[in-house]
């Protein structure tokens, strides 16, 4: 095939390969199941579907959390560009040019889509309030140099033709350059004229992403002509910051002479404006906000992931979009599980259609399976399924997943309740100065106890409080938990109608005026009876399995891998990645790759490695095997076929047979190149991976880059 | 010599000081075999001054022209132990869904990666148009990738230049565009490539699956670069402004040989793979070591009287080499430097003399002259004696022999 020999050439620096529509095998893209024990044909697709369909549930909640997060900076930022150059300081000796930096760091990169988006929509043309600027972006890898950053900030404007639409052509003859800031004035003299646009309300909006990375001393000289040119050429630059507001990266990067040129004006993003405790609560406000509904959706994350979530996002990105990206992961991990096919309710179709797809013999495997969870689990009556489990019919089954669905789901809702009712009680009592045990516990950690179900210290603790409530406050906490139980959702009120009703009680017997003592004591034994019936960990619920992600680990080597280690084990222990069949030697020193024998001497050298050294010690390695290897050999090797040559002392080497003499030395220099192309190979490729430095400072020596100890 | 309480004060004394450190070290290695963190190791290192041998190995190790290194890395895959990693194409499907979930692939570990990904290239064909691109290539640019982008049919547009990065991204970004698979081999070779790549990376219909090898290679992608996402929150429709990677990262390590990866390094010198000297210069062809087949160009260009005299001059050499051989067998992991086995000027004059190859030094000096500028044979100083000079061929010994040997065939 010729892409094949394609493929295999060297020398070509791209091949493209054509879109192979033509046979239909294979196409549907559906990864072979992890457990095909217990799973059936169709399972993967419908399991496949299904994950789309909680993922892409999850994710319009999600983006919905976001943006919601998003609005007020968007809103800021957008009303910042309009009132420029309208609303300025009086007096000014010249007129300054607006910057609006954002702090980005701790949220999505989609701001920025999000805010282009509102400049440059016209919708709100009622109120004579257009929003049709024009907005450009500039990335770092742009601004190498001062004419790259002129070039971008320029032809990202002139590209468009000022009555709209795109990709205008100009020839280079008659038109200025490229760079020209010239081009972008006379470009918007135009756009002017072409809308009637007298006020010249349109801003030019630059928006620098990452500005951190840029070269100071271009930005500098870029702000420097721009304001040269602003009366009549309204730019406006949005910077996006990954520092927090303060210390401020841009006065302490830039002199004075430049920053008074600008008119800076901040509009931090909420969540970095904050402690780092208190990001973290604000993004379990949204955790809170997105988990718990989460629950009303297809699937439950489990305490491992929240964990992994939460330290991810404090120690690597502050970032909601890595947030999504371990959620979306997290998904993709359930869904692997054969028994996951019956997340969503009727996910074989109707029953009819499930039971022939699941009376086809090569779904037995699963039905037995399910049969045997089902069958464990208090699902089924004991008495009756000892005699009934012959009749037990695919439907039989499926009703009782179903039952297991609303069983798990309605317990899920409880103990979200009941959480945050936890919460609320919590809050209650840090609000009026009681002392909380490990009240330096976050929103996660409480989290991840209530799901587990240990939150018994916490909750304990809280009601002992409520026992010992001074009147005056124990009448507010009164009406906050009515008023809380007067919220909660219809059917939630169904089941709770008991501590409702306690709840009830203790409220009226306030407006009775009876002894706060006598209410005080038995609401909190009834709080605390009500918590340890709804907290309780869901893995007891029959089937919980599917779904909910329990405490199974969360792939985390996806996002946050280590390659570094990754590649320091495959040189140590290469034996470790061959399969168990391959491995024959007793000695595992004969079974290492040049490149690990190479990196052994490596490890043991000082800082400078002298290569021919190095070399000498590789050869010496390489004899060494070369003997044992031989001495193996000899016993069965007496036919003579073996010629290369023994390297013994003494002088009966010296009047042996002139010939074999001659292929000896013959053979010694066939071993003596094939060694040293052995190790300049090994050699270049330690130096392909980075282990190498050539500093020149002495001649045909190396450095090391590497000084982790082997173990 | 010092006592050894002294040893502190003589610290200059790098002998000494040498001896100590090896007597520490050795001390730290049987009494200690607890975890020493990398930085520990470093500042160890840093303080201790690097003692090493005077030897230099471009000066002692003759370097092998390529056709001996290939034949000699032939002969060695019989001897040279190269685990093999079991793999088993059933990822293939895998990742091709984590490509189609909005992620994209970065493979990592210790081997080479490009028979698995070209063959997972192979594979994501069926359902998309697929570019590799082979980023090891010293030559390897942007462009070259466009050009091959372009070829998918639709994305040219009507000029014959090759599209912009922009133009690439606004065409995969509309909703019925087809699907395009980028396999990229080695993408930390060219950080071009890779800051180029992140502006399509976030196009939902540019699937990447890309292969890093070196050990810092994850330091080419920012923090946001790196946590960034697919796909547009507010709107679907709009081509997103952003860049970044979205990679999901994969150990693959498969303990394979760089050898496709490292054509392009010269063999013939220890620094020939790092990347500021990657490519193999080609303008400047002497600087690598004399090869058969050059050294048979010259001497089919020479007179017959030079001819003679390269095969006297060989024919002692080799001499001297077999003499040699014979008695220091037991060191012959020595490199041949061949400059041992040449001979003086003084005594090839006489040689040549006899041979009727020249009668005196001007007729000499005008035959070596050929080879000299050639660089078939050098010249040196004897060291030892003054002023008398050396002559020899710089080939090994049974490269030579075999040229020898075709140059007798040729006389006959």
């Amino acid at each position: 095939m010729a892409v094949d020999t394609d493929l295999e050439d060297v020398n070509q620096t791209t091949v493209y390969i054509p879109f192979d529509d033509s046979d239909d095998v294979n196409t549907n893209g559906v990864p072979p199941s992890l457990f095909p024990e217990r799973d059936f044909q169709q399972g993967c697709q419908l399991r496949f579907q299904a994950c789309k369909a909680a993922w892409g549930k999850c994710l319009k909640r999600m983006q919905e959390l976001i943006h919601s997060l998003h609005a007020p900076v968007v809103e800021s930022v957008v009303e910042q560009v309009k009132k420029s150059y309208t609303d300025e300081l009086p007096g000014l000796p010249y007129p300054e040019l607006p910057v609006i930096s954002v702090t980005s760091s701790s949220t999505s990169s989609s701001l920025f889509d999000e805010i282009s988006f509102r400049l440059e929509e016209s919708i709100d043309e009622l109120f004579d309030d257009l929003n049709d600027h024009f907005v450009t972006h500039v990335f770092p890898s742009d601004c190498a140099t001062i004419t790259g950053t002129m070039k971008t900030i320029v032809t990202g404007f002139v590209s468009r033709f000022p009555t709209g639409g795109q990709d205008i052509k100009r020839k280079p003859s008659t038109s200025l350059a490229a760079y020209d800031i010239a081009l972008l004035e006379a470009w918007y003299r135009a756009v002017c004229d072409a809308r009637d646009d007298r006020h010249h309300r349109s801003r030019l909006v630059v928006v620098m992403h990452d500005f951190e990375q840029l070269e100071p001393q271009v930005v500098q000289d870029m702000f420097e002509i721009c304001s040269s040119h602003i009366p009549c050429l309204p730019l406006v630059f949005i910077l996006a910051l990954a520092s927090p507001p303060s210390p401020s990266y841009i006065r302490a990067t830039y002199p004075h002479s430049m920053l008074a040129l600008l008119r800076v004006r901040d509009c931090p993003f909420p969540l970095a404006e904050k402690s780092l405790h208190d990001i973290l609560l604000e993004v379990d406000q949204n955790l809170i906000h997105f988990l718990i509904p989460c629950l009303s959706l297809d699937i439950m994350i489990g305490p491992t992931t929240i964990d992994f979530v939460v330290e991810f996002f404090t120690r690597h990105t502050s970032s909601l979009d890595g947030l999504l990206s371990v959620l979306q992961l997290a998904h993709m991990k359930h869904f692997e599980d054969p028994l996951s096919v019956l997340v969503p309710a009727q996910a074989l179709g109707r029953s009819k259609d499930a039971s022939k797809l699941l009376l086809t013999p090569d779904a037995f495997p699963f039905l037995d399976a399910l049969f045997a969870r089902v069958h464990r689990s208090a699902l089924i009556a004991p008495v009756e399924h000892a005699t009934s489990w012959r009749d037990a019919t695919v439907d039989l089954l499926l009703s009782s997943v179903d039952t297991a669905r609303d069983t798990f789901r309605m317990r899920v809702k409880l103990l979200r309740v009941a959480f945050r009712l936890v919460l609320l009680v919590r809050r209650f009592m840090l609000v009026h100065g009681h002392k909380i045990v490990q009240s330096d516990q976050t929103m996660p950690d409480l989290m991840c106890l209530a799901l587990r179900g240990r939150l018994g210290s916490v909750y304990g603790h809280l009601c002992s409080i409520v026992r010992n409530l001074p009147a005056a406050q124990l009448e507010d906490f009164v009406r906050e938990v009515h008023d809380f139980f007067e919220n909660v959702p219809e059917d939630v009120k169904v089941e709770e109608d008991e501590v409702i009703s306690r709840v009830e009680t203790a409220y009226k017997m306030f407006c009775r005026d009876t002894n706060a003592q006598d209410i005080s004591g038995p609401l909190g034994n009834w709080l605390s009876d009500y918590f340890k019936l709804r907290i309780v960990a869901l893995e007891d619920a029959p089937l919980w399995d599917i779904w909910y992600t329990g405490s199974t680990p969360f792939p985390s080597e996806l996002i946050n891998p280590s390659p570094r280690a990754s590649v320091l084990a495959g040189l140590i222990h290469p034996q470790d990645y061959v399969s168990a069949e391959q491995r024959n030697g007793d000695d595992e020193d004969d079974d290492l790759p040049d490149i690990s024998i190479l990196f052994k001497g490596y490890l043991e050298s000082a800082k400078m490695i002298n290569v021919y050294d190095w070399f000498q010690s590789f050869v010496v390695f390489l004899e060494g095997r070369k003997r044992r290897v031989e001495k193996t050999r000899i016993p069965d090797g007496v036919d003579g076929t073996s010629r290369t040559p023994s390297r013994k002392k003494g002088k009966q080497k010296q009047v042996e047979d002139e010939i074999v003499d001659e292929d000896a030395g013959e053979d010694e220099e066939e071993w003596l190149v094939e060694v040293q192309a052995r190790f300049i190979r090994a050699l270049q490729e330690l130096d392909y991976l980075g282990f190498i430095k050539h500093t020149g400072r002495k001649v045909d020596h190396v450095m090391r880059t590497v000084f982790d100890s082997p173990e | 010599m010092d006592s050894d309480e002294g040893s502190e004060l003589y610290a200059s004394d790098v002998e000494h000081n040498y001896a100590t450190n090896i007597f520490k070290e050795s001390e730290t290695d049987g009494l200690i075999d607890s975890y020493q963190p990398s930085f520990d190791a470093y500042f160890t290192h840093a303080s201790s001054r690097t003692r090493t041998s005077t030897n230099v190995f471009s000066q002692r190790v003759v370097p092998l022209s390529p056709e001996e290194h290939n034949a000699a890395l032939a002969r060695a895959s019989v001897h040279a132990c190269t685990p093999q990693v079991p793999f088993d194409n059933s990822s293939f499907k895998r990742w091709a869904r984590e490509l189609d979930e909005g992620f994209n692939i970065l493979f990592y570990g210790l081997g080479s990666k490009r028979g698995i990904l070209n063959d997972f290239a192979k594979h994501v064909s069926k359902l998309g148009h697929v570019v590799v691109v082979n980023a090891f290539h010293p030559s390897v640019t942007v462009r070259d990738m466009l050009v091959s982008i372009a070829r998918v049919p639709g994305v040219q547009s009507t000029s014959t230049s090759a599209p912009t990065l922009e133009r690439v991204a606004e065409h995969f970004a509309s909703s019925d565009s087809p699907h395009l698979f980028l396999i990229v081999h080695s993408l930390d070779r060219s950080p071009k490539l890779a800051r180029a790549i992140s502006s399509l990376a976030l196009s939902p219909h540019i699937h990447i699956a890309a292969s890093i090898d070196r050990l810092n290679a994850p330091l080419l992608f920012s923090a946001s670069q790196l946590a960034a996402r697919k796909g547009s929150f507010f709107s679907s429709d709009r081509p997103t402004t952003n860049v970044g990677y979205s990679w999901l990262w994969h150990d693959l390590t498969t303990l394979a040989p760089y050898t496709t990866e490292l054509t392009f390094a010269d063999r013939t010198s220890i620094s020939g793979a790092s990347s500021s000297r990657a490519r193999v210069d080609i303008t400047n062809p002497v600087s690598g070591p004399m090869t058969e087949t050059a050294a048979m160009h010259v001497l089919a260009a020479v007179t017959a009287k030079a001819k003679k005299l390269f095969s006297l001059l060989a024919a002692k050499q080799l001499e001297n080499a077999n003499s040699s051989d014979v008695s220091e067998v037991n060191s012959a992991h020595n490199p041949h430097d061949q400059q041992h086995f040449g001979l003086t000027y003084d005594a090839l004059f006489t040689l040549a003399r006899d041979a009727f190859i020249a009668t005196n030094d001007t007729a000499l000096r005008a035959l070596l002259g050929e080879f000299r500028d050639h660089g078939l044979v050098v010249s040196a100083a004897q060291p030892g004696t003054s002023g008398s000079e050396v002559l020899w061929i710089p080939l090994r010994k049974e490269r030579l022999s075999k040229l020898v040997e075709n140059l007798d065939k040729d006389a006959t």
